[in-house]
């Protein structure tokens, strides 16, 4: 029972500037324990795991590590002292190899001195990074990344790990695989520090949990206790239930315009080198649709998006918008023409405010430039939409990654957009803020927006979509109604997995 | 609400007495004091150009390339076409516009550090090509301006002047203006800056006209004060360094850090100089000076002020608060 807890938050304020993100925050993880901590964007997550690796200091309170002062260290010595943090987003050196980023994991004195062994540990975890080991690191899937990420973790030998948010973006058959690892880790003594909004998966391997609200610790529990306490459940499983009832309810039940498509893409090819990103894919969106793309990490759904908007130029194939080619396009005439788009990795203006962000999408994006102040009308809407109002005159460089997100979305609505494509724009966001950004888009839908959306998170896409294409290796797998395809057995097999992740 | 316009009014009024001031102060001051404004005034238009280019996200090494052929072309119409001081440095202007606007289209999809590469290239290739033009640059022996164009000192110190005025007044006007937002877009992130509408092409030639105007605007007028000229003058790097130094240290990216950087600069490097006398030990105060500054003040000296001045006014609402 006396046992000294291997970190301790004592609490801790902290911010940045003049922004307080952490209110006197305390909580501990034991040796040997997943903990989980849950909440909402911007509750104070990310700044957690800063504050613990040294990223980040503290205004006041205190971090014990093994009953030390862990803030006397510096950042960089805090490897050596045990701590590893596989941060979100991954952040792995896109253009060194596999083996380079996992040999960077160990720089410290004490797991260099292990290097060798902890190679074959992590090989060994990750049989895939083996296989892979020569290949520059930006070239792997998502999956493979978050793999790599944890690999480089592991590499500096640490008593405990932090993961944030390891389940970002990553197919349902990814993320099994990704969990199934770090159970093995947590299994091999290593304590794990897990921030994730997955909360099904994360409750599946913690031992506890704490949900963080405004920078403050609101419910803790054991995981059991925690899956069924209400406030969490409002939090994070309210958009799991039922999803597929409701489907039934929604599919059809907008007026549908039967003349050319919105969208349409013919014998669509791209190549990178000898690899095939897409292979004579063919489909077409009704204007007025609500597509869903699926399909594992890798199969070239962004390589669709960015086709489609005019990033990359097909080696061949026809892409036309409401019966007009437009293969060949640049991105910002594909903009004027009335495409919309979001980006997987956000890419928000970080000096700007919210509100000028979206306001530039406002801008530039109709042929007949708007006023100034016409702009900063047209800007309230979308922020209004997505809920970021109240954060209109924050510098985007302070919004957390699900915030991000919905900067994102409003930004690609102040375009005005017919037809709107989606990359991962739930990714990041808790089940309430999911089931808030499902309103969303029903509401977009709803307007006559034409919608093509990629999404990990097959109830949202049961949820929305009409009509889901899955690709796999650049080619089309599947096609058909959501219910259906879920029943599918290759799409089970190639991507869903054998469980169903929230 | 009763006191926000006179406090808006009041910075505007302040410019332009201080301009005006600026303008007349050459018919009443002595050469030593003319020689301060026109090194003030013509850092002020370099300075406002860089940081016009820097706004895009297009960081220039190059400078001195637009200051050269600026120069250059003020000097040959004025020898080989009689123009008089205002039509030459027009001519100048146009042909640093002309310049910029190549450097946009040949530099195409290049970006951060391999465009100012590339612009540093463009400063030396220049030069050399200056070296070999005997016939059109006087090669290395160099050029006089006719000494029967040039006019009184004071004419040349009032049109750098204007010429200084004129650069700030145009990039206030450009933060009024959507373009201020495409900049900044372009700055962010480029890829999503499109997606947007934001044609980056245009805007980059748009951008490297106008700075690629005023740099060699800012050379044109000041072979009017020197009246010679050489390829080592024209394309020296000193004025790159400048060009960067003073919007660095006044606070990139706003209209007020430039002006306020470009006094700082020339005060900093003539009181070393007249202070501590010995050129090589005033040279590395004035260096150790600027590193200081820079290092202190990341956001340079308005952002600096500004931070202050917004401590300052929380404190006022805070102590009312109590």
């Amino acid at each position: 029972m006396n046992a000294l807890p291997l970190l301790e938050l004592r609490d801790i304020c902290a911010g940045y500037g003049e922004s307080t993100v952490l209110e006197r925050l305390s909580f501990c993880v034991n040796r040997g324990e997943v903990v989980a901590i849950l909440g909402p964007n911007g509750a104070g997550k990310t700044t957690i795991m800063r504050a613990i690796t040294g990223l980040v200091e503290p205004f006041s309170g205190q971090i014990l590590f093994e009953g030390a002062d862990l803030l006397a260290i510096p950042a960089h010595r805090r490897v050596d002292a045990g701590v590893c943090l596989a941060p979100e987003g991954r952040q792995v050196f896109p253009h060194l190899s596999v083996e380079d980023n996992l040999f960077l994991g160990a720089t410290s004195p004490r797991p260099r001195r292990l290097r060798k062994q902890s190679f074959e540990m992590v090989y060994a975890l990750f049989p895939r990074l083996a296989e892979r080991r020569a290949q520059s690191a930006g070239s792997l899937s998502g999956g493979e990344q978050q793999m790599l990420a944890i690999g480089r973790a592991l590499m500096g030998r640490p008593q405990l790990l932090l993961l944030d948010e390891p389940s970002l973006g990553l197919a349902p058959v990814i993320v099994e695989v990704v969990f199934e690892a770090i159970g093995q880790i947590a299994t091999s003594g290593i304590s794990v520090l897990l921030v994730e909004q997955n909360a099904h998966a994360a409750f599946e391997i913690a031992t506890r949990g704490y949900v963080i609200s405004k920078g403050c610790v609101a419910v803790a529990g054991t995981s059991a206790e925690l899956s069924s306490t209400a406030a969490v459940h409002e939090t994070f499983f309210y958009g799991a239930r039922d999803s597929v009832a409701r489907t039934r309810e929604s599919a059809g039940a907008l007026p549908v315009d039967s003349e050319a498509p919105a969208l349409e893409v013919t014998n669509l090819n791209k190549r990178f080198g000898g690899l095939k990103a897409t292979s004579d894919l063919s489909f077409s969106v009704r204007r007025g649709q609500f597509v869903g793309v699926i399909g594992p990490n890798g199969a070239g759904k962004t390589t669709l998006l960015n086709l489609i908007t005019g990033y990359h130029a097909p080696n061949a194939g026809e892409i036309a918008l409401n019966g007009h080619r437009i293969e060949g396009r640049k991105p910002h005439e594909i903009c004027r023409l009335g495409i919309g788009r979001t980006f997987q990795v956000v890419r928000p203006f970080l000096e700007m405010t919210v509100a000028e962000n979206v306001m530039t999408g406002a801008l530039f994006s109709r042929e007949q430039r708007l006023s100034m102040r016409d702009a900063r009308e047209a800007v309230q809407r979308p922020l209004e939409l997505v809920g970021l109002k109240g954060k209109a005159d924050v510098p985007a460089g302070t919004l957390s990654l699900g915030e991000r997100k919905k900067l994102e979305l409003a930004r690609a609505l102040a375009t005005n957009p017919s037809v709107l494509l989606l990359d991962e724009v739930m990714a990041g966001s808790t089940a309430a803020e999911i089931e808030e950004l499902l309103l969303v888009l029903k509401n977009v839908h709803a307007a006559g927006t034409t919608i093509l959306m990629i999404e990990h998170l097959v109830h949202v896409i049961l949820e929305l979509a009409e009509h889901v294409l899955v690709l796999n290796f650049g080619e089309k797998l599947h096609e058909g109604r959501p219910a259906e395809v879920v029943e599918d057995p290759r799409v089970i097999e190639t991507y869903l997995g054998k469980r169903r992740h929230g | 609400m009763a006191f926000t316009t006179p406090m808006r009014i009041l910075p505007f009024a302040a410019a332009i007495a201080f301009s005006a001031a600026c303008i007349a102060l050459p018919f009443a001051a002595t050469p030593v004091v003319n020689d301060w404004i026109i090194s003030v005034a013509k850092l002020v238009v370099l300075a406002v150009s860089w940081n016009i280019a820097a706004n895009a996200g297009l960081i220039s090494l190059g400078h001195s390339a637009f200051w050269g052929v600026g120069s250059y072309a003020a000097v040959l119409a004025a020898n080989k076409l009689g123009m008089p001081i205002l039509p030459a440095v027009i001519a100048a202007a146009l042909a640093g516009a002309v310049l910029g606007a190549a450097l946009a289209v040949i530099t195409g999809r290049l970006r951060g550090i391999f465009f100012a590469i590339a612009t540093l290239a463009l400063s030396e290739g220049l030069r050399v090509i200056a070296v070999m033009l005997v016939g059109v640059t006087g090669g290395g022996e160099g050029l006089y301006l006719a000494q029967s164009l040039r006019p009184d000192v004071r004419i040349v110190c009032v049109v750098m002047v204007c010429c200084a005025v004129g650069a700030v007044a145009i990039s206030w006007v450009l933060t009024r203006t959507p373009y201020q937002y495409a900049c900044r877009a372009m700055r962010a992130n480029e890829s999503a800056a499109q997606m947007l509408g934001v044609n980056p092409v245009r805007l980059r030639v748009i951008v490297l006209a106008l700075a690629g105007a005023l740099a060699s605007l800012a050379g044109g007028v000041n072979i009017w004060y020197t009246g010679f000229l050489d390829p080592n003058i024209a394309f020296d790097l000193h004025i790159t360094i400048l060009a960067q130094i003073a919007p660095i240290l006044g606070g990139i990216h706003t209209v007020a850090g430039p002006v306020v950087g470009s006094f700082a600069t020339v005060f900093l490097s003539e009181a070393s100089r007249i202070w501590l006398g010995t050129k090589g030990f005033s040279l590395l105060v004035y260096g150790v000076a600027l590193i200081v500054c820079i290092l202190f003040m990341p956001h340079g000296m308005w952002g600096a002020y500004r931070k202050f001045h917004a401590r300052d006014k929380q404190r006022a609402v805070a102590g009312r608060a109590a």
